[in-house]
């Protein structure tokens, strides 16, 4: 009985901030790294799921970072799941979703788990692809953005709901095992005891290289690549400042300069 | 209790950690050699400098070492950081600092008349309008920028302070009615400007008129009795208006005049008793609250429909031992936790309370200092982060129930405790190990403060519970 959660150390942006020479990213001065929020809930609805099920559940937490990504997954065990494992090289320093998820995937062959948690999305790059892509490398059936579920260990199927467009939303029934992305506010995530954190400093994680899982860096190569990141120029967006009249004033000469009157 | 050996091996420990935040917390104790030293630690990355350059609880002479030498970036933030002294504002508007710099400078409040004076210069208009909008500005500042005649320059230097009597007439006769507006509600606003106000058939200048609290008793009076309910809010709302200028303001047709001249607290009985049946909720609440409503107005109101006017009744300084037992059975909890704040609630009504589930309830219990050690220990077990730091807050918790939330899985419940006088000091040492960088701050800087010599030991941090 066990379920894996892969987890992502991301960066939160300061308010102000600047870019590196090479305008690919932010100058990492400029960032505070923590645990995705989004995995926190796939965290916790794990752990939610292990703890109903008793003695012999097991919650595991991957990542696929360099040392760093160390803080983000003793998070993660310190809020109740029993083991790590850290997958890092090299060769996947530039790594897009893709690569990423083709790791897990090994991850996933090694692990054989009931269930694959996933956070909805990133907080910063939020490409929201990882977990269906591990799901389609598997050839597991999968839900995104699941709000609600109702599964527990052993059984052929789960029951989820998912949020859609325009307030909707769809109630459906996936076979196990699968890999979900969960999305915020399905549960409220747990806050780590002082005594998980002690704990969690000496949980076993393993560090695995991409040779552990059987792949090479060519395997890994990204199909796609950041070229430039910058903050656009701003549009034809204005902040009208002054009193209510001369805002008013301002606002009409705006209508008449875009109906061309 | 001051002590050199102490605070010394304090700091040698956070020095040995080489933890920025619990050296932050110290800082201020600490005398200039071992200051220092802990800069070392504090500002030992870009990534530090910059994230304390941004922190309003940043010491000042951090602040200004850090802005020794900043760069742009920094910069920025210290000039955005209401904590930065002026000596350092003063080193980032050396050089070349860019626009954006000096617009936060020219708006921080404590940019003094020097540094206002020059930025007024500025060949940026977004500079010199935050140079008449800085409440420091000098009124010879205010009257160069005046004479640019721009609107927004105008308004912000209408309400500067150091305004005087000439620059609001030039403001006055020149600016449009927002400016006037603002020089009719000025203190310093010439005698004849506020005659000339009076009269004005714009609304919005006889209410910022009706503000000011220069303003003439006679013409207070007459603006009680305008016809615009707005005006005669702001005057029933001036500080200097006194009962005796009422004629029937409980009699007001707008709610909004009632409810403001429901909150002045000297008030004749018989008003408050007219008040106190008034149809508005808001109008009964504000009575409700006034320590000088008899004890059988505060009865009727205690069996008010609105349950925010029995919850008045029940934060009521003055409400009777007798009322309050009956208000801890309300049937809604946000009237009973009212009741449960009070220190001085009987005990009857504090037993009918300590079974209670509801998280309000609970809250305000966790805070009264009479509510019994079980009750406390209980409430600092609760589910609930926000339940449980009521317990924090309370300084009569003993230290039994105190050690517990050192413990509590919520950072913020941690750092609150380590200012707790029922914290002991070997638990507070324990929070300097602490996994949240606040908390392990807080406890540097309750120890700093119980160490540190004299001179010292009122540093700029002030971490209570």
């Amino acid at each position: 009985m066990k379920i894996l959660v892969p987890v992502k150390q991301v960066s939160v942006l300061d308010d102000e901030f600047e870019m590196r020479d090479d305008g690919r990213d932010v100058d990492e001065d400029f960032f505070e790294k923590d645990l995705n929020e989004f995995d926190h809930f796939a965290v916790e609805e794990a752990l939610l799921i292990k703890e109903a099920a008793g003695d012999g559940a097991e919650v595991v937490i991957v990542t696929v970072g360099d040392d760093d990504a160390d803080d983000a997954l003793r998070t993660a065990l310190a809020k109740g799941a029993e083991r790590g494992i850290r997958v890092w090289d090299d060769a996947l320093a530039d790594a897009d979703s893709i690569a990423i998820a083709k790791v897990l995937a090994k991850v996933v062959e090694r692990e054989a788990p009931d269930m694959v948690f996933t956070g909805a999305q990133s907080a910063d790059f939020g490409h929201a692809t990882t977990g269906m892509a591990l799901a389609g490398l598997l050839g597991w059936p999968h839900a995104a953005v699941v709000s609600k579920l109702d599964y527990a260990f052993g059984a052929e199927t789960a029951t989820l709901h998912r949020e859609l467009e325009g307030g909707l939303e769809e109630i459906m029934t996936v076979k196990c095992p699968a890999v979900l992305s969960i999305q915020l506010g399905i549960n409220q995530p747990r806050y780590a005891s002082l005594r998980g954190i002690r704990q969690a400093r000496q949980k076993p994680v393993d560090e695995l290289e991409l040779g552990d899982l059987g792949l090479a860096a060519a395997d890994v190569a990204s199909a796609s690549r950041v070229r430039r990141m910058y903050a656009p120029e701003k549009g034809q967006a204005e902040i009208i400042e002054g009193s209510a009249a001369e805002q008013a004033a301002r606002l009409a000469e705006i209508v008449k300069e875009l109906r061309g009157i | 209790m001051a002590s050199r050996d102490e605070i010394r091996a304090l700091i040698d420990r956070l020095l040995d950690a080489r933890d920025p935040y619990a050296a932050l917390g110290a800082y201020p104790f600490a005398d200039e050699p071992a200051r220092r030293a802990l800069e070392a630690v504090i500002l030992a990355t870009p990534r530090l400098r910059l994230t304390f350059a941004a922190a309003p609880y940043a010491p000042a002479d951090l602040l200004e070492r850090i802005s020794i030498d900043a760069n742009a970036a920094t910069c920025l933030r210290l000039a955005k950081n209401l904590a930065t002294p002026p000596s350092a504002l003063a080193r980032l508007l050396t050089g070349d600092a860019s626009d954006r710099i000096r617009r936060y400078a020219a708006a921080h409040p404590r940019a003094n008349a020097a540094m206002l004076s020059a930025l007024a210069g500025s060949p940026s208009i977004e500079v010199r309008r935050a140079v008449a909008g800085n409440p420091n500005a000098p009124c010879d500042v205010l009257a160069r920028l005046v004479a640019e005649g721009d609107g927004l320059i105008d308004r912000n230097a209408a309400v500067g302070p150091f305004a005087d009597t000439g620059l609001l007439q030039t403001l006055w006769d020149t600016g449009e009615r927002h400016v006037c507006a603002e020089v009719a509600a000025h203190p310093n606003c010439p005698g004849a400007v506020l005659e000339q106000a009076e009269a004005m058939a714009d609304a919005l200048i006889r209410r910022k008129l009706a503000s000011n609290p220069a303003l003439r008793s006679a013409a207070l009076i007459r603006l009680l009795a305008d016809d615009d309910e707005r005006v005669r809010a702001a005057a029933v709302r001036n500080p200097t208006v006194s009962g005796e200028f009422f004629d029937d303001p409980e009699g007001d047709p707008s709610p909004k005049v009632r409810r403001i001249f429901a909150r002045r607290e000297r008030l004749a009985a018989e008003v408050m008793a007219r008040l106190a049946a008034d149809l508005d909720g808001w109008v009964r609440r504000w009575i409700a609250r006034n320590p000088a409503v008899p004890e059988d107005l505060l009865a009727r109101l205690a069996a008010d429909a609105v349950m925010e006017v029995r919850r008045s009744t029940a934060r009521n300084p003055a409400c009777p031992a007798s009322l309050l037992t009956v208000l801890a059975g309300d049937p809604v909890a946000w009237v009973r936790a009212g009741v449960a704040l009070r220190e001085d609630a009987p005990e009857a009504a504090l037993e009918l309370l300590h079974d209670a589930r509801d998280p309000d309830v609970l809250s305000a219990l966790g805070r009264n200092q009479r509510t019994p050690a079980s009750t406390l220990e209980a409430i600092a077990r609760h589910p609930d982060k926000d339940v449980r730091r009521a317990v924090a807050f309370n300084r009569a918790a003993p230290p039994t129930v105190v050690a517990l939330l050192a413990e509590d899985p919520y950072p913020l419940n941690r750092v609150i405790i380590a200012g707790h006088p029922s914290l002991g000091l070997a638990q507070v040492e324990g929070l300097l190990d602490d996994p949240e960088p606040q908390v392990r701050f807080a406890a540097a800087a309750r120890l700093a403060r119980l160490w540190a010599p004299p001179d010292l030991a009122s540093g700029s941090f002030d971490i209570k519970p």
